[in-house]
């Protein structure tokens, strides 16, 4: 049995100088936050331009259906409008949590 | 690819020509619907024949102290099983598999797609809107099956104002049905956007070349090297970004919380 407490001792070295390791490693995080902001940028493109698109769509649907055309389409395509732009907050207001979260992170470690 | 620009060449040069789907094996239409072998199929094949093979040869042989291909197994498997757990919780591991294979066949196609001469499969919209669509069925089902009639809770914003209600609730349904859209639009267009460019400066490059400007087109070359080591980031990145909003979705649907 010494032999296998042993080799667990050494696991546990092992896993503590992994853990270390990465420790060491974590502050690099906020320099690739701000590398994504072209993606951050397409992100909320695509979300707006979704909005107005499935907005309009279905309006046009709704019109299709219910005989009432431009009616639902114009409606829909102001609310679909809203739908992208609370869409868009909402991505910011994440990013932002995400990004202020790491900040703290950072300020903690260094402080440390 | 790029490297398509070297046998059209001159003239001729289109850098959409890379994303034409053209029949490979000829099939019957069954019910209006053309069910030719296609090159996309190829590309399709090949990328779910390859992640099994790589899984497969990874888990074949499992040691202790790992060898290069169990660790890159056992990465991709930790990286997404890691994702899933913190973004949709443990109960989120119910639906592991399927966030798994999404997050492989998307990443192979992607990589498949870097290699010149290659189809890449989610440049073309449908195929992107496939898997979205299919990802937005299945967590709406989750969302009902667990929650019943209740997930419908999930358009009414608390703390609103009576009168403001059925506005805000048809903005929130129409924001819940662009999700399928903006998640396969942003990865086919990054796709896309990402290999016209290539294609473009690689027939910068060859155009240069052949007029024998040579020296000029160093220029374009060094751009070319550099957008495609961007490219094989974004490869990536987009592989990635696909599957955590797919369990972002999932934590809503599971959890209920905006």
């Amino acid at each position: 049995m010494a032999r296998h407490d042993d080799e667990q001792n050494r696991l546990k070295e092992l896993d503590e100088k992994l853990s270390a390791g990465r420790q060491r490693l974590q502050p690099k995080e906020p320099g690739r936050a701000n590398a994504s902001m072209l993606g951050l940028a397409w992100r909320l493109t695509i979300e707006m331009l979704a909005g107005i698109g499935v907005g309009g769509f279905v309006g046009w649907w709704m019109d299709k259906v219910l005989g009432t055309k431009p009616i639902f389409m114009l409606l829909m395509l102001v609310l679909g409008m809203g739908a992208g732009l609370m869409n868009s907050v909402r991505t910011v207001n994440e990013m932002r949590r995400k990004q202020d979260a790491l900040e703290a992170a950072q300020s903690r470690k260094d402080e440390e | 690819m790029a490297g398509k620009s070297n046998a059209e060449g001159g003239s001729g040069l289109d850098p959409m020509h890379q994303f034409e789907v053209h029949p490979i094996v000829e099939l019957p239409r069954i019910a209006g619907i053309d069910t030719s072998f296609t090159n996309s199929s190829l590309w399709m094949v090949l990328a779910v024949g390859l992640a099994s093979l790589f899984m497969i040869a990874a888990s074949r042989r499992t040691s202790i102290v790992p060898g290069r291909l169990q660790l890159l197994g056992e990465m991709c498997y930790s990286f997404v099983a890691n994702m899933v757990k913190e973004n949709a919780g443990t109960e989120g591991m119910k639906y592991f598999p399927f966030i798994f294979s999404l997050f492989m066949f998307i990443l192979f196609c992607n990589m498949l797609g870097m290699v010149p001469y290659s189809f890449t499969v989610t440049s073309h919209l449908i195929v992107t809107f496939a898997l979205a669509a299919t990802v937005f069925f299945l967590i709406t089902g989750v969302g009902f099956a667990r929650h019943g009639i209740g997930f419908l809770k999930l358009f009414v914003p608390s703390g609103i104002p009576v009168f403001l209600l059925p506005l805000l609730v048809v903005i929130e349904v129409i924001s819940y049905l662009t999700r399928p859209v903006s998640l396969s639009v942003r990865l086919f267009g990054n796709m896309m956007a990402g290999h016209t460019m290539l294609k473009i400066f690689g027939g910068f490059v060859v155009g240069l070349g052949s007029a024998g400007l040579i020296p000029l087109a160093i220029a374009p070359f060094a751009l070319m090297v550099a957008f495609t080591g961007l490219e094989l980031l974004i490869a990536g990145l987009q592989a990635y970004v696909f599957t955590i909003l797919t369990c972002i979705y999932l934590n809503e649907a599971i959890h209920m919380d905006h």
